[in-house]
């Protein structure tokens, strides 16, 4: 079984493009988290999408969950099937094969996937808990993808979980559990309260141009003022490349309607530490049924 | 002499050709006269289709016995429009989805002129709801009730296992996700154990952990067997909200629509399973139209609606609204299809689909409470049409059936529309074999077709009826938008079809061959610059369509003018009789001479008919030859057997010969070689004979008469020349003009006789004999010399048997 290599941190920041050596390197990395659980073709069409968008490297983790392993290891562990509530045993033997056979499967999905594409990709096979290793191989510069799914513990706030431990890219891409997405809707950027990043808003205009979609711009508790910067922050970044709908929505409940309404490919966020609730989190992914772009600040 | 017949004259010109006058018809041109019925002459058939129309019973519907190209379609068919535009306007027909069995669409009864409002109001009914019903779920209102629907069925779930989950979580047991399923495990430190630790535990404490997850996993089993009834109560619960919402809205827009068809109880009870079932698919409104599954192709007309909203459409069969009456079909192609209607199938992914929007009206759909017409001759050889028609007048009612369903090659899911109603007249129009095939053949035609209308090809040429028939050709005239016919032109057309009718006491009621007269003679009227047609179009017209037919009449009448076939006409010769026949090509019909030859000898009284030996001579020309040998028996063989032995042919005849209207001609060149008196060549013969000498009439009279003329004319007419026909045919005589002017210049004859007799004294200028009181023949006649040839063979026949006692003498 291979173990996870941990990548050496490249300095790079944000919008910068070369080190302190002045050696060209790629801005950013998008880290495309794999399980066992989950279904993720839509992770790496995703992972694509921003990639390309991004004009970034994909590096794909798949991570064996060490629990999961110690529990085929006990002598009495079972699993109940939900479909028909069949009791099947599991065994430590059997589970590694699973692990086997779902690494070597989306790995080349990926890599077939990105000869289509153009996209370079790496591909690893690391060993723990699914947020620690996700967590232990992201840098600043990456845009992380991830399926809550592929979390063993069952919680409804799953995704905030891994939005909270994996506190060192400068983004992540949480994919909604279960949906039938596809990727052709407005991207929508959600911007709450204060004045957006315009690193923000490029990358929404970069994934819209990606996809061939518009960018709806969404704000809440916004004042007249503040919108206005934002429309003439967008216009300067945008141009004429894209068709920007400004609308108000003073509560993210009424925000989360509207958005579910637009059926949008990508919903991007910049929250604030403290602005963003687990079930804010889990509105958002629920109405939307699209991958939620978390981006962080600074 | 005595049994002297009297001297037969020629006929006069007169008798040769009925002439009609044109001053004697009282118009100009046909434009000054009013067209008339097309059933003219045709009173039986009128009073038969009168009766059919009129006669309200089960099975008596109408069959129409005429030969093609009569024209007997286009008179029915203005009969019948005529009637079918007194009629009232027949109901109307649409198919429309049956909500509960959707394999048997519904068919709905609607008064003249609703059918169309009535699917306008359906698309209108959709169209208004596919705007009220989404709105109606996009309220704040309705997404928070069902958001509390999904949050509590969700919140249940989580709930239950959110209860197992700190039950477990209080025995330090985790709940896992596994790619098997869900599965627990003992924790520490919010890791699951390792293996290697566990196994440290005490046994005490290891059976422990293991009872509890045991008892957790029967636990889980029963969560998980709630998630289904949960799901299910959601969903309960998210479809009760819809209807709810949306059966107001539903019922007023429904009944809007309902008002508008107060009168139409079909209608409004189609109306009330349209809202149940709208309130119960609400969801078909809120959907994205592309996400339909069963989306049947786009195609023009009503079809290319929303797919979604098929089920609601109406399948307009019958619409009346434009007509006034009931209507008259003629179905030209009457397939299966064609008639009782269809269900058709689109291709989708390679699938066969359909549903009550495919249903395509069939002819009868067309026709019902009115007529419809169908050539006997086409529905009889389409397959399973006939019999599809029977079930359908039995049982009065259209039940749309498919011919691959019969076969058993239904290999995808159709439909069993419900049938309609059938209240039609059927008209089969037909040959009389076909009319007498279907009465021995197939014994529910005549409880099916109880009425004839036997069609007349030809009624009496009166002043009355020639002047009913001048308004004839005006009524074609105007329809065929044709030049005016003028007097002169109608009276030769009127002799024309004297003359196609075969008797000059008659007139033809072909109106196919009239019509195309009339056709081709305004075609040469054009190309002469007339404004009317007159009697050069009419007789260009006539001599055009001979000449387009005549080749192989010219090849004979070629063969026997450079003496391939021999004819003579004139001098004398023993035996030998110049025949006619008739030869018929296309359609085409004309005369020709044959020479008949006979040889006699002592023998057994056998007459030998070479046609018939050599299977050439058809049934009925045997029995014209059979019938000789009566006629020798009778007259010259009363006290002893007819010793003679008789050979008869048609020379240089490689066909087929039947008919016995060359009898008199065999007779007279049997008598001519019995009597050895030689018998004029430059006549020609036509009639049949009977037992008692008397000739009877023949059909081509006209044909004949001219075949010998166009032979003599081809040589020279030298006045000597003529042809005997019986006496009975002179009624028939519609010779061509240039017969006739020959006759008036003394350059041919035509004799008209009664008897054998009759017939010997001009073909060979002796007189036959009858016998006196002594039963002899007078001593200078003919019939003297056959019996003195017959003595003589019965005395030879005698002397041979007594030569040859034992032998046979028979040939």
């Amino acid at each position: 079984m291979q173990s996870a290599t941990r990548a050496k941190k490249p300095m790079t920041d944000v919008r910068g493009n070369s080190d302190k050596n002045g050696k060209k390197s790629r801005p950013f990395r998008v880290l495309a988290g794999f399980g066992s659980m989950a279904d993720e073709l839509p992770t790496i069409d995703a992972a694509m999408i921003l990639a390309r968008a991004l004009e970034a490297d994909i590096t794909g983790c798949f991570v064996e969950d060490a629990d999961l392993l110690n529990l085929a290891a006990l002598p009495f562990a079972k699993a109940i099937r939900p479909s028909d509530r069949s009791v099947l045993q599991i065994e430590r033997e059997q589970m590694e094969q699973q692990f086997s056979r779902a690494a070597s499967n989306w790995q080349r999905t990926l890599f077939a996937r990105s000869s289509h594409s153009s996209v370079r990709c790496s591909f690893k096979i690391m060993h723990g808990a699914y947020s620690t290793e996700i967590a232990r191989e992201a840098v600043a510069s990456d845009i992380v993808v991830i399926n809550p799914l592929n979390l063993p513990y069952r919680a409804p706030n799953a995704a905030s979980l891994l939005w909270h431990a994996i506190d060192e890219a400068m983004g992540m891409v949480i994919m909604p559990e279960r949906s039938q997405w596809l990727p052709n809707g407005p991207v929508v950027l959600l911007i709450s309260g204060s004045n957006a990043d315009r690193s923000v808003l490029t990358i929404a205009n970069r994934i819209a141009r990606a996809t061939g979609n518009q960018t709806v711009i969404l704000t809440t508790d916004a004042a007249e003022g503040t919108r206005q910067q934002i429309r003439d922050t967008a216009f300067e970044i945008f141009a004429s490349e894209a068709d920007i709908r400004l609308v108000a929505e003073s509560r993210l409940e009424t925000a989360a309607v509207r958005i579910a309404e637009l059926r949008p490919s990508f919903v991007i966020l910049q929250p604030s530490k403290t602005s963003l609730s687990d079930a804010s989190i889990a509105l958002l992914l629920n109405s939307s049924q699209a991958p939620l772009m978390l981006m962080r600040r600074g | 002499m005595v049994g002297q017949v009297k001297e037969i004259q020629p006929l006069s010109a007169l008798t040769l050709r009925q002439r009609c006058d044109p001053l004697q018809l009282g118009f100009e041109t046909t434009a000054d006269l009013q067209p008339t019925d097309r059933l003219m002459g045709q009173q039986r058939a009128a009073d038969a289709m009168h009766f059919a129309v009129a006669m309200q019973r089960s099975g008596y519907n109408l069959y129409v016995i005429g030969e093609r190209g009569f024209g007997h379609q286009a008179s029915v068919k203005q009969f019948l429009e005529q009637v079918a535009g007194a009629k009232e306007t027949p109901d109307e027909w649409v198919y429309v989805n049956n909500f509960e069995v959707s394999r048997n669409p519904k068919a709905l009864r609607l008064p003249p002129g609703n059918a169309m409002r009535f699917r306008e109001a359906m698309e209108e009914l959709i169209d208004d709801l596919k705007i009220a019903l989404p709105s109606l779920f996009e309220t704040e209102d309705y997404r928070n009730r069902l958001r509390a629907i999904n949050d509590e069925a969700k919140e249940q779930q989580e709930q239950a296992f959110e209860i197992l989950r700190s039950k477990a979580g209080a025995e330090n047991i985790a709940i896992l996700r596994t790619p098997m399923g869900f599965a627990f495990a003992p924790t520490k430190d919010d890791k699951v154990i390792e293996p290697e630790v566990f196994n440290t535990l005490d046994k005490a404490e290891r059976e422990r952990i293991e009872g509890v997850i045991e008892t957790l996993q029967h636990e889980l089993e029963t969560v998980l067997r709630n998630m289904p009834v949960i799901e299910k109560q959601r969903r309960d619960s998210t479809r009760s909200l819809n209807a709810e919402l949306a059966s107001s809205t539903v019922s007023t827009s429904v009944a809007t629509t309902a008002a508008q068809f107060e009168e139409i109880a079909p209608v409004l009870d189609f109306l009330k399973s349209v809202e149940a079932d709208l309130v119960r698919n609400v969801g078909l409104f809120l959907q994205d139209g592309g996400d339909e599954k069963v989306e049947l192709l786009h195609r023009g007309g009503p079809e290319s609606r929303d797919p979604r909203f098929r089920r609601y459409g109406v399948n307009v069969q019958v619409a009346n609204g434009d007509i006034q009456g009931a209507a008259a079909v003629f179905e030209d192609h009457p397939t299966l299809g064609n008639l009782l209607g269809r269900v058709e199938h689109l291709s989708q992914m390679g699938t066969l689909v359909t549903d009550f929007m495919l249903i395509k009206p069939g002819a009868l759909h067309k026709a019902n409470g009115g007529f419809i017409v169908i050539e006997a001759r086409k529905i009889l050889t389409e397959p399973f049409a006939w019999e599809a028609l029977k079930r359908t007048l039995r049982g009065n009612s259209i039940r749309i059936e498919s011919a691959a369903e019969q076969i058993g090659f239904a290999t995808t899911v159709t439909l069993d529309p419900e049938p309609v109603p059938l209240d039609v007249k059927v008209v089969l129009i037909g040959e009389r074999r076909l009319y007498d095939l279907l009465v021995h053949l197939d014994p529910e035609f005549g409880e099916l077709f109880k009425v004839e209308a036997d069609f007349e090809d030809r009624w009496a040429r009166t002043s009355q009826n020639e002047e009913q028939t001048v308004r004839l050709f005006s009524s074609i005239i105007v329809d065929e938008d044709l030049r005016p016919l003028d007097a002169a032109g109608a009276a030769l057309l009127l002799e024309e079809i004297s003359r196609y009718a075969d008797d000059a006491e008659r007139l033809s009621l072909h109106i196919g061959y009239i019509t195309d007269l009339l056709r081709e003679a305004d075609f040469w009227a054009g190309d002469a610059d007339r404004k009317a047609i007159t009697a050069a179009d009419v007789e260009r017209a006539i001599k055009s369509r001979i000449g387009r037919k005549d080749r192989i009449r010219q090849r004979v009448y070629e063969a026997i003018d450079r003496k391939t076939l021999l004819i003579d006409t004139e001098d004398t010769a023993i035996g030998q009789v110049n025949g006619l026949s008739v030869t018929g090509i296309g359609g085409f019909m004309f005369g020709k001479p044959s020479r008949i030859t006979a040889r006699v000898r002592m023998g057994a009284g056998k007459l030998i008919d070479i046609e018939r030996e050599v299977e050439l001579g058809g049934p009925l020309h045997s029995k014209g030859v059979m019938i000789l040998t009566s006629y020798l028996n009778a007259n010259f063989a009363l006290d002893r057997p007819l010793s003679l032995w008789a050979s008869l042919v048609f020379e240089q005849s490689y066909g087929g010969i039947d008919g016995d209207s060359a009898s008199s001609a065999e007779l007279y060149a049997l008598l001519s070689a019995l009597s050895e008196v030689p018998v004029r060549q430059s006549l020609a013969v036509t009639g049949s004979v009977n037992q008692l000498g008397q000739i009877q009439a023949i059909g081509g009279v006209n044909e004949k008469i001219e075949g010998f003329f166009d032979i003599c004319k081809m040589r020279v007419l030298t006045g000597d020349q003529g042809v005997l026909i019986p006496e009975s045919n002179i009624k028939h005589l519609m010779l061509r003009q240039d017969v006739v002017d020959a006759v008036v210049d003394g350059k041919f004859s035509v004799f008209a006789v009664r008897t054998v007799e009759e017939g010997l004294a001009i073909l060979t200028g002796m007189q036959a004999g009858k016998r006196d009181s002594t039963g002899k023949y007078p001593a200078d006649s003919l019939y003297s010399r056959v019996e003195l040839r017959l003595q003589k063979f019965a005395e030879a026949r005698r002397a041979y048997a007594e030569r040859n006692q034992g032998e046979k003498t028979d040939d």
